[in-house]
């Protein structure tokens, strides 16, 4: 149906008259506070349990998370053999090291909180995530022009049938300009490289899209080129290297459902073709108030990974990033350096030199977001990079 | 050419001119059985030396039985004449001048050359001649046109008067296409008794015995009257004169038959010239925008495919078009209406009152009536705007007696997509849609109708998806006139609606998807016109329902989509019907109606069985059955009730109240809120029981100023049951357990109207205030989950307050301008009222279902008409329509919506027509 409100909204503003405005809703003023569940109890030897607690907030909050903390976590098995706390390893993230258990077995999330309110996910199955066959791209010039990343899997028991998937991007860049100087102190020297490297950077970005598919209605177990994510031409991920870490979980219906409703409610929400926002049914309960309301489903079972990296040279010359403006390059005199780099905070980008002086003269500077690359970033290159 | 040849001939008759001639004296044998004034000559002319000279149309209504031996001519007139207003003279040329009234002078006064000759007598004076009859019982009765005002008509057989009551009925037509006028009034201002012609134009009143005058009011005709003497049950075609509005209109209104004196309530009628005033978006006529400036019609948002009656959902409004369902009834999403405008004469709405004869849905019925094509000439009719265009042709097939009229639509607007940003750029859409209506006279009581409609829209977004929807209609409809009082109609039809989905991107999950809906249709509804007291409708309505819910099929080698069809549905629904409309006073009024209504869920079909009190999920799967081929699954049935009464209070004044019990065996499966073209719909088997509705009304219809103003006030209170809605997270297409995901719901509604209208002068036009409130109620027991907590929620489309101005203003008879006014509440909404992060960004919270309202819908359209010069005699007619759509440009807000873009919850409201949208339109008829 999405698609669908596209091609109507299309027809729309084939007229040249549709507008979108920014629309904020009525304040509400009662702060619901539900307990929000999210996580997965990770059944494989590798991977380590994370579960995340934390609360609603209200709409115009300017917070995005807030953490529950303190609280006690434990995984459960069905038949009470299995009884494993979480450790709070930073606020309101409860994480165990990687322990393989029995795939046969169905286990659950136990919640108490700091105020000693008790909390149970359902009993869940454990699904075993089939391994990556191919994560790929392909430089799409339909509609919005851009790099198009899919992945492709299959079951060849064909058990699996529903999938969810989410990724890390990770993409090395430059800055605009390369500075060859540094301040130190109240001086100016050259830069030690790689140390002081502030031209190469490293950056990482999660997904936040809901990604789903399913296989319900094939013949055979096989998801073929089920969109991740469509990077736009000419963005900066595809300067110079790009990598995608996928991960994969493979999900009962019960969760898929879950997982399409949030999806729906917050990536499809309100156009007059989408359907009402939808309740949404997770598996968490408070165990002694079935009426209160508790958002989240926890899963069990395995992920598997894949990495790809593409190359700048790898896409289409038209696709590639290109520096979007030409940073305004200044020359600072030497009656200015206490003002503008000692103080100010610039950072000195070339020297200027004159025949009779082997010393620069002047300094040249520019904005900080054109010569420093660690403004967004990392300048440390991360362990995977190759 | 005869009454030249009589002029000339009294010339030549005169004595002047007197030439030798001898006068016939001789004995002749007539026999006349039923003659017209023709045969009768002939055959005195054939035997006699006598030349008859007489105005045919003056002596249209004689028919002559005489058997007479060895008569002089004059014995023979005598006796052929007596007891009638017809004279003869006879010159001693051997000429005979018949005449009406008057005796013409075959010779001059006496005196006048002064010499003694005795003037002759004229030949008048009534004589016992028992044997003439001037009779209208023959089976070949003709019928008299009338088309003069000032003529008395005579009507019916004088030896057969014998006091009290007699039925006239006829046809009411337009002179110059001879198109049947619909809905005209014939109205005895003496008698305060009047009728409506229905949809074929066809009238019958019955008034006392005597001389009448009759007011004839037609939409867009020049008020008439026919003057007639009234003998025994008769015939008169009214042909009537359109509208032609003049300079300095002087309109005498005094006795229109106003809205004040039916008793139908809750009902409105527009005919095409109105809806053509009114701005629409694009400037082209839109049927389905008019329907929605008239009180008690909601819609969820602008350029959306259909309305909300009365609290009622869209589903719930019965589209007939020629009597064909319409079950999609727009083009291009809701962008332009289905119908044709050039080729529909008018449309009524019903939204209390329903008349037994229509059944099956619960809110309304809109009947949407297309004219019948010219009878006498070939004309045409064209226009231009910028996204569609269209053409009709209409003309006699053979003279007088078959007609058709053709038309269709079509779109270009694919060029406007080539100019959207590369997002839509491979994106295509178009429509067009084909109407044929035939209609053949066999004879004076046998007339056929053959109508037909074919529309097809498609759309394809990105040469990915590729939509595709239409309807298909077709109607065979015949009616019989037994005798004045008594007429059929028998209608067989079919019609279909299907829509397609089909994608092939992705070769491996390259699909085709199918849906359709067939009935064949079969009614006979009677109309019998007892006495003046009581109007008796009565009939049989049949449907066989084929529907094809779904089936998905790959495409391609490659493709492995498994092909999946929900099994096709069949099902008989019928009802009989019943209805009397009884004049107990002359004040009081009142129409009362049953409509037994029978459905028979029918096989093959594989039904399941839930376990009784728990959630209707697949876990709580009983068994299931299968039924054979034709097999009663299930049969569902009750009777409908269709009350109304009306009292007058005063000449302009009444009071009318009305119940009304409706069913309805199909559902739209449709969680969305405005619903699409891609809904699937559902018919009620043993696991979804029909949809049930009672409505109680009561109004009041005050008229001023000679008539010409008319105001009403109405108010209802509404209840439904069974009504859909779905669990979270329902698949509603290629569902198998479709009943597992829906949940039934109640409703209730209730609201006020007020409506002002001008019906005439140079302003015209009408003005409504609406409160109405809409709510439901999901109190399924075996819903698992309730919506709201089995709490009352307004329903989509409640919207309180709701104000209409739709205007019209004549400068001159070429000049005209148009103001559509529309203010309304805001739709309601269900609003995020928290947020929460979860899987990697923010997510939103949502409200109860329904709690906040998008903000006030406001909108003003203005048009300009320019007709081009009035000269009767030019190739083309043309006008222009020039307008602005929103004027005031306000971003009305369309829907609202909350996305997480980038991790973060930004809220947006979408306005549709954010702009003033000028628009252009031209138009000629040929």
């Amino acid at each position: 149906m999405k698609r669908f409100f596209k091609l109507y909204i299309a027809l729309i503003i084939l007229t040249a008259t549709a507008c979108k405005e920014s629309f904020n809703p009525p304040e509400t003023n009662s702060n619901l506070n539900y307990l929000v569940v999210e996580g997965m109890i990770n059944t494989g030897s590798t991977d380590s349990t994370i579960i995340k607690l934390s609360r609603t907030t209200m709409l115009t909050s300017g917070t995005t998370l807030k953490p529950e903390t303190r609280a006690t976590v434990s995984i459960q098995s069905a038949d009470n053999v299995v009884n494993r706390n979480l450790t709070e390893s930073k606020p309101g993230t409860y994480f165990s090291a990687p322990f393989a258990l029995d795939g046969n077995k169905k286990y659950r999330i136990r919640i108490r909180t700091a105020q000693g309110k008790e909390y149970a996910s359902d009993y869940v199955e454990v699904k075993v995530s089939p391994n990556i066959d191919n994560v790929s791209f392909e430089a799409q010039r339909v509609g919005v022009p851009g790099i198009q990343l899919s992945v492709d899997t299959r079951d060849n028991s064909n058990n699996s049938r529903y999938y969810k998937w989410d990724y890390v991007e990770t993409y090395q860049y430059k800055s605009n300009n390369f500075s060859t100087y540094i301040v130190d102190r109240n001086s100016i020297r050259f830069r030690n490289l790689p140390q002081e490297d502030i031209f190469n950077c490293w950056r990482s970005v999660g997904s936040t899209n809901v990604i789903l598919a399913s296989t319900a209605k094939l013949a055979n177990d096989v998801v073929n080129k089920a969109p991740l994510v469509k990077v736009p031409a000419s963005n900066e991920r595809f300067g110079v290297r790009y990598s995608i870490m996928v991960n994969q979980q493979v999900l009962t219906k019960e969760a898929f459902d879950f997982w399409e409703i949030l999806k729906k409610n917050t990536e499809q929400v309100g156009s007059i073709f989408d359907s009402q926002p939808s309740q949404l049914q997770g598996n968490v309960h408070a165990v002694n108030d079935p009426n209160e309301i508790v958002i989240g489903f926890i899963t069990a079972g395995t992920v598997t990974h894949k990495r790809i990296f593409i190359d700048a040279l790898q896409i289409p010359e038209d696709f590639r990033f290109r520096n979007p403006l030409p940073c305004r390059v200044d020359t600072i005199i030497p009656r200015k350096y206490q003002e503008v780099f000692y103080e100010g905070g610039a950072i000195p980008v070339d020297g200027v030199f004159e025949p009779s002086s082997p010393e620069p003269v002047a300094y040249t500077t520019t904005s900080r977001a054109c010569v420093d690359c660690t403004v967004r970033g990392t300048n440390i290159k991360p362990a995977f990079w190759q | 050419m005869k009454k030249l040849y009589l002029i000339f001939c009294l010339l030549l008759g005169s004595p002047v001119f007197v030439c030798a001639q001898k006068t016939d004296d001789k004995l002749i044998d007539v026999d006349f059985q039923q003659a017209t004034i023709s045969q009768f000559v002939a055959q005195i002319e054939s035997k006699t030396n006598y030349t008859f000279y007489y105005d045919a149309a003056k002596f249209d209504s004689l028919r002559v039985t005489l058997k007479l031996n060895q008569a002089t001519v004059k014995k023979v007139l005598e006796d052929a004449f007596a007891n009638t207003t017809y004279k003869y003279s006879i010159t001693q040329q051997g000429q005979v001048f018949l005449t009406k009234g008057v005796v013409i002078q075959t010779s001059l006064a006496a005196g006048f050359f002064n010499d003694k000759k005795e003037v002759q007598q004229p030949a008048n004076r009534p004589t016992s001649a028992n044997t003439v009859d001037y009779t209208s019982t023959l089976t070949e009765k003709r019928v008299i046109e009338s088309t003069s005002e000032n003529k008395v008509y005579e009507i019916g057989l004088k030896s057969a008067a014998k006091g009290g009551s007699v039925t006239l009925a006829g046809y009411v037509r337009n002179v110059k296409s001879g198109e049947p006028v619909i809905g005209a009034s014939i109205y005895n201002p003496v008698t305060r008794s009047g009728v409506a012609t229905d949809q074929f134009g066809y009238y019958s009143l019955t008034m006392p015995q005597g001389s009448h005058t009759v007011l004839v009011r037609g939409l867009g005709m020049r008020d008439t009257r026919r003057l007639i003497v009234l003998n025994s049950d008769g015939k008169l075609n009214i042909e009537m004169q359109e509208q032609v509005t003049t300079l300095k209109e002087v309109k005498i209104s005094a006795e229109k038959v106003a809205n004040v004196r039916s008793t139908t309530m809750g009902m409105s009628k527009i005919d095409i010239k109105t809806i053509k005033q009114i701005p629409a978006v694009f400037g082209e006529a839109d049927v389905l925008r008019v329907v929605l400036t008239l009180p008690g019609v909601q819609t969820v948002g602008e350029a959306s495919t259909g309305f909300n009656v009365r609290g009622g959902s869209a589903d719930q409004n019965l589209i007939l078009l020629n009597d064909a369902t319409i079950y999609n009834p727009s083009h291009f999403f809701g962008f332009f209406s289905a119908f044709d405008p050039d080729i529909v004469q008018d449309i009524e709405l019903y939204k209390s009152s329903i008349p037994e004869k229509f059944g099956g849905r619960l809110s309304s019925i809109l009947d949407v009536t297309n004219r019948e094509g010219n009878k006498k000439k070939f004309t045409g009719s064209a226009g231009i705007g910028l996204l569609t265009s269209r053409l009709n042709i209409e003309g006699p097939i053979d003279s007088n007696r078959t007609s058709f009229i053709f038309g269709g639509r079509t779109t270009y607007a694919n060029w406007l997509l080539k100019q959207l940003p590369n997002e839509y750029k491979n994106s295509r859409a178009s429509f067009y849609d084909l109407s044929l209506n035939i209609s053949h006279q066999i004879n004076e009581k046998n007339n056929l109708y053959l109508s037909s409609y074919f529309s097809n829209d498609s759309f394809r977004l990105n040469s990915d998806t590729t939509y595709g929807y239409g309807n298909r209609n077709f109607s065979l409809k015949w009616k019989h006139n037994y005798n004045n009082k008594l007429y059929s109609v028998i209608t067989g039809g079919y019609d279909r609606y299907q829509f397609n989905i089909n994608s092939m991107l992705n070769p491996i999950n390259a699909y085709k998807f199918n849906f359709n809906i067939n009935q064949t249709n079969f009614k006979t509804d009677f109309s019998y016109f007892i006495n003046p007291k009581h109007t008796l409708s009565f009939g049989l309505n049949s449907i066989y329902y084929k529907l094809n819910p779904g089936s998905n099929s790959p495409v391609g080698n490659e493709s492995l989509v498994v092909g999946e069809t929900v099994p096709a549905e069949q099902a008989l629904e019928s009802a009989l019907y019943l209805g009397d409309k009884y004049n107990i006073t002359e004040n009081l009024s009142v129409s009362a109606g049953i409509r037994f209504s029978l459905f028979n869920y029918l096989g093959p079909q594989t039904v399941n069985r839930y376990a009784p009190g728990l959630p209707r999920t697949t876990s709580n799967l009983l068994d299931s059955t299968t039924y054979g081929s034709n097999k009663f699954i299930k049969t569902y049935g009750g009777p409908e009730i269709r009350l109304s009464a009306r009292y007058i209070l005063s000449d302009d004044f009444s009071v009318k109240a009305g119940y009304n019990t409706l069913r309805q065996y199909i559902h739209l499966l449709s969680n969305t809120t405005a619903i699409s073209p891609t809904d699937v719909w559902k018919l009620s088997d043993p696991n979804i029981k029909p949809q049930l509705g009672d409505q109680v009304s009561l109004g009041f219809y005050k008229n001023f100023k000679s008539n010409t103003i008319e105001t009403s006030v109405e108010v209802y209170y509404k209840r439904l049951r069974n009504y859909l809605d779905y669990r979270s997270g329902a698949t509603l297409v290629l569902n198998q357990n479709i009943e597992t995901d829906v949940l039934s719901t109640r409703g209730k509604a209730y609201g006020a109207e007020f409506l002002i209208k001008k019906t005439a002068g140079k302003l015209n036009g009408w003005m409504s205030y609406t409160y109405s409130r809409t709510f439901l109620k999901q109190d399924d027991p075996n819903a698992g989950e309730l919506i709201n907590n089995g709490a009352y929620y307004p329903a989509n489309y409640d919207k309180p307050h709701s104000f209409n101005l739709t205007g019209n203003y004549r400068f001159t008879h070429r000049y005209s301008v148009s103001l559509n006014s529309v203010y309304s509440t805001g739709r309601p909404l269900t609003l995020p009222v928290g947020k929460f992060y979860y899987a990697g960004a923010e997510r939103v919270l949502y409200s109860d279902r329904n709690q906040y309202r998008i903000p006030d819908f406001f909108r003003t359209d203005f048009s300009v008409n320019i007709e081009g010069n009035h000269k009767l005699k030019q190739r083309f007619h043309n006008s222009w329509t020039f307008g602005i759509y929103n004027i005031t440009g306000r971003k009305n807000a369309y829907s609202t919506y909350f996305i997480q873009e980038a991790g973060r919850i930004n809220g947006y409201s979408l306005s549709i027509f954010a702009k003033p949208i000028p628009f252009v339109n031209f138009n000629t008829r040929f």
